[in-house]
């Protein structure tokens, strides 16, 4: 019986720790990791993604109030600014993330 | 050697246009049939018997619903449960896009920006549903950080907006972008097969490599889109 006992709170304990390692494992962010050219790219995709939005929300107004080109120069603006934002937005997350798992 | 683009042209099977609209079934719908009826099938079969010590298949279709809780869970946390039906669809959907488009002949329906961007685009309406329901107007406050000064909402707000709306386009983008150039680099060594003749084994080595490499991505891409997806769910759950 007390063999039983004892292969059971081996077992126990091995689950414990496999369960330990698995959540320790488990990434929240889904960005790649820093310093290679995936990185870079998922910045990118960030910022590029801002600034098309901001070109066509210009655009868009552009046509709705018959204004040659003002609102596509102040939202691109706005884009760029919200691409950087992004940008920031994903370094401060990344860090953060870093921070906890040191943490850990 | 063949264009490596031809690969995703959409190209109608059964005409039919409704009120000038084109509403004809193409190769892309076909696809999205054949994934949604492998889904559907995999998934009736497998978990038909529900029994306790599970088979192969029931073991496949308990792994996957367990992966996807767990992104679920990890994520947005016990409120997100009752998005469990939407977000495992997403996953299937993209996955079984992705990895159908693998096999040669198919098409992979989602490196088109229609189909994906439609499914981002939902994501993020279903963001915005939940605050406004949880909130009502008051969730217009969130493109207005808290503390902002006043006289800087005029330059806050728009960019605050277009940071909000980038995310599905940049969820888009990246999908669309792994998809596309994948392909079109299979395409392309499949193309050196021929033309090296008697060193034609090489690429072909090389292509059996890639296509594995592909068949990773194309899960590690349904899995992205799937964070991300739980990621505005979470948003909409808890920060608003």
């Amino acid at each position: 019986m007390d063999n039983d006992g004892s292969r059971l709170d081996a077992l126990s304990e091995k689950i414990d720790a496999l369960q330990k390692e698995q959540q320790s494992s488990q990434r929240k962010d889904v960005a790649p990791d820093k310093g290679n050219v995936g990185w870079g790219m998922y910045l990118l995709s960030q910022f590029f993604s801002a600034l098309v939005v901001g070109l066509c929300i210009g655009l868009f107004l552009d046509k709705i109030f018959s204004t040659r080109g003002v609102f596509l120069i102040i939202f691109i603006i706005f884009g760029v600014m919200a691409g950087f934002l992004n940008c920031y937005r994903c370094e401060k997350l990344y860090n953060k993330e870093k921070n906890d798992k040191q943490g850990d | 050697m063949e264009d490596p683009i031809e690969q995703f042209e959409v190209k109608p099977i059964w005409e039919l246009k409704v009120g000038g609209v084109d509403l004809s079934f193409t190769n892309s719908s076909l696809f999205m049939v054949v994934a949604v009826v492998t889904a559907l099938v995999f998934l009736y079969f497998a978990t038909r018997k529900r029994s306790v010590i599970p088979g192969t298949s029931q073991s496949f279709a308990e792994t996957l619903y367990n992966f996807v809780d767990g992104i679920l869970m990890e994520n947005v946390g016990p409120e997100g449960k009752k998005y469990f039906p939407f977000v495992f669809s997403v996953f299937l959907f993209v996955a079984l896009g992705n990895i159908i488009g693998c096999i040669p002949y198919t098409f992979t329906y989602t490196s088109h920006a229609s189909v994906v961007g439609g499914i981002a685009v939902f994501s993020l309406l279903m963001n915005i549903v939940l605050g406004i329901k949880k909130k009502g107007m008051g969730w217009l406050r969130t493109f207005l950080p808290h503390g902002t000064p006043v006289i800087a909402a005029p330059i806050i707000v728009p960019i605050e907006i277009i940071s909000f709306l980038s995310k599905p386009f940049s969820l888009t983008v990246r999908l669309v972008a792994n998809m596309m150039v994948g392909h079109i680099m299979l395409k392309v060594i499949a193309g050196f097969v021929v033309s090296l003749k008697a060193f034609g084994f090489v690429p072909l080595a090389f292509i059996c490599i890639l296509v594995l490499f592909e068949a990773g991505i194309a899960f590690l891409q349904a899995y992205i889109f799937t964070v991300l997806t739980c990621i505005y769910l979470n948003e909409a759950i808890h920060e608003h």
